[in-house]
């Protein structure tokens, strides 16, 4: 069994939780998909605040990105996925769940095209009190995502926003920014480029 | 094989946006066609997406309401609870959607239902079709409901009927029950929308059901589309 270091639980957990929260997360999804509502408490706690902070960001209010994470967990809890743990960490399958429920929740929406989505979130800081070994780190992390974001020409940083966190797709983004769709796409491969060299040395994604 | 711009597939301009999530729905099912047989654009998509996978961390870090946690896991823990007493054999979702949604490969597999709101908790049902005579020519089929202490129930007469539905929370914020209606070698088509029941009595609805083998209600945002969105809370079999 492999250890975990921490976690990032904000809300007492259940007396039966104790156990588990010394293992890995994918003991725990494992243990999920067999039934263990205590084993997916405890992959919740970890992973909600970064679940509910990329749900908010695209969705720009606090109940549709409730909705939202709330849709994403009890997917991944109903459905009894899979996660391949070649294809990245845990964290990172779950927010890609909420990041395509996010999508699919601003697409049927007709308040898509009034949110706001711009570059100015990217300046605000991360406030958590937290003082762990795990947290610095991922605090680190954030810090340099950020910074690789924000280096990139503001032509290639937008097109990435607005389709990542914006939920647009590249057609939309095509005539927001009144620019040719094949200058969009290779917009958005040169800025993942560009980041991806900024970052290679915590690639292979969120841990 | 991707850093030479002669040697690039003509399809991979489309990698950055599918990885992005910004692709046309459209051109999602193709392309993921594609990529299960391009080499060049798989291989660009492992790099693109590894980066992709990082901008979460770009995003400010807030601290969700506590209701969220005991929301989530009132329904979790009644789901935990009724798969126990089903026992193994239990399966945890029994009805799939119509169609898949294209990020659903990758991620997970079969959707789950987007109920929310307090007490809206889903529970694993077995199907269960009763026929029952309600009258000479009116037969009365029960509807397998994933929503505890919920019922409902299609009366069939003739080619059309009646969906009656009690015990059903409110929809959260924006959304509706929706009805629809499945005909043999078709998609579901959208019947109309179900109010929600007061806590004593039932809500029904008029359908006409002439051909149809299934009726479905999944909650859906309040412009509901051509097709649900989210799996069945309601289904009843009527062949």
């Amino acid at each position: 069994m492999r250890l975990r270091a921490t976690s990032h639980r904000r809300e007492a957990p259940s007396p039966a939780t104790g156990g588990l929260r010394d293992l890995a997360d994918e003991d725990l999804i494992r243990l999920a998909q067999s039934g263990d509502e205590n084993a997916f408490e405890v992959v919740y706690d970890r992973h909600e605040r970064a679940a509910y902070s990329l749900a908010y960001r695209m969705m720009g209010a606090q109940a549709p990105a409730q909705d939202v994470v709330q849709e994403a967990f009890l997917s991944l809890w109903r459905s009894g996925s899979h996660h391949d743990g070649s294809r990245g960490s845990v964290r990172t399958w779950i927010l890609a769940v909420v990041h395509h429920r996010a999508i699919d929740a601003l697409r049927r929406t007709t308040r898509h095209d009034s949110k706001i989505v711009d570059d100015e979130g990217l300046q605000e800081r991360i406030e958590a009190p937290d003082r762990t070994d795990v947290e610095a780190i991922e605090r680190e992390q954030s810090r340099e995502v950020r910074a690789a974001l924000e280096a990139l020409p503001i032509e290639q940083r937008r097109v990435i926003t607005l389709g990542y966190f914006g939920g647009f797709t590249h057609t939309e983004i095509a005539q927001i920014l009144d620019a040719p769709i094949g200058t969009v796409k290779g917009r958005m491969r040169l800025g993942l480029q560009k980041m991806r060299g900024e970052l290679i040395g915590i690639a292979g994604g969120t841990s | 094989m991707t850093g030479s711009d002669d040697m690039r597939c003509p399809q991979s301009d489309n990698v950055a946006p599918f990885v992005l999530g910004a692709l046309e729905h459209d051109a999602i099912d193709p392309f993921v066609e594609h990529l299960g047989t391009c080499a060049s654009c798989r291989a660009e998509y492992d790099e693109l997406q590894a980066t992709a996978t990082m901008l979460p961390l770009a995003v400010e870090q807030r601290d969700p309401p506590p209701e969220m946690k005991q929301r989530l896991m009132a329904v979790v823990r009644s789901e935990a609870e009724l798969l126990r007493a089903a026992g193994p054999d239990a399966d945890r979702v029994t009805v799939k959607p119509e169609g898949r949604r294209w990020w659903a490969r990758l991620t997970e597999r079969p959707l789950a239902t987007a109920l929310s709101g307090a007490g809206a908790a889903a529970a694993v049902v077995l199907v269960v079709v009763a026929l029952a005579g309600g009258g000479s020519d009116t037969r009365t089929i029960q509807a397998q409901v994933l929503i505890p202490k919920a019922n409902a129930q299609v009366e069939v007469n003739g080619g059309s009927g009646t969906l009656v539905a009690s015990g059903m929370p409110s929809p959260s914020g924006g959304h509706v029950y929706a009805i629809w209606t499945q005909r043999a070698n078709e998609k579901p088509r959208f019947a109309g929308t179900l109010g929600a029941t007061p806590s004593k009595g039932s809500a029904r609805a008029t359908l006409n059901l002439d051909g149809v083998r299934q009726v479905m209600v999944s909650v859906e945002p309040a412009d509901v589309g051509s097709a649900p969105t989210t799996e069945p809370v309601v289904t009843a079999q009527l062949t």
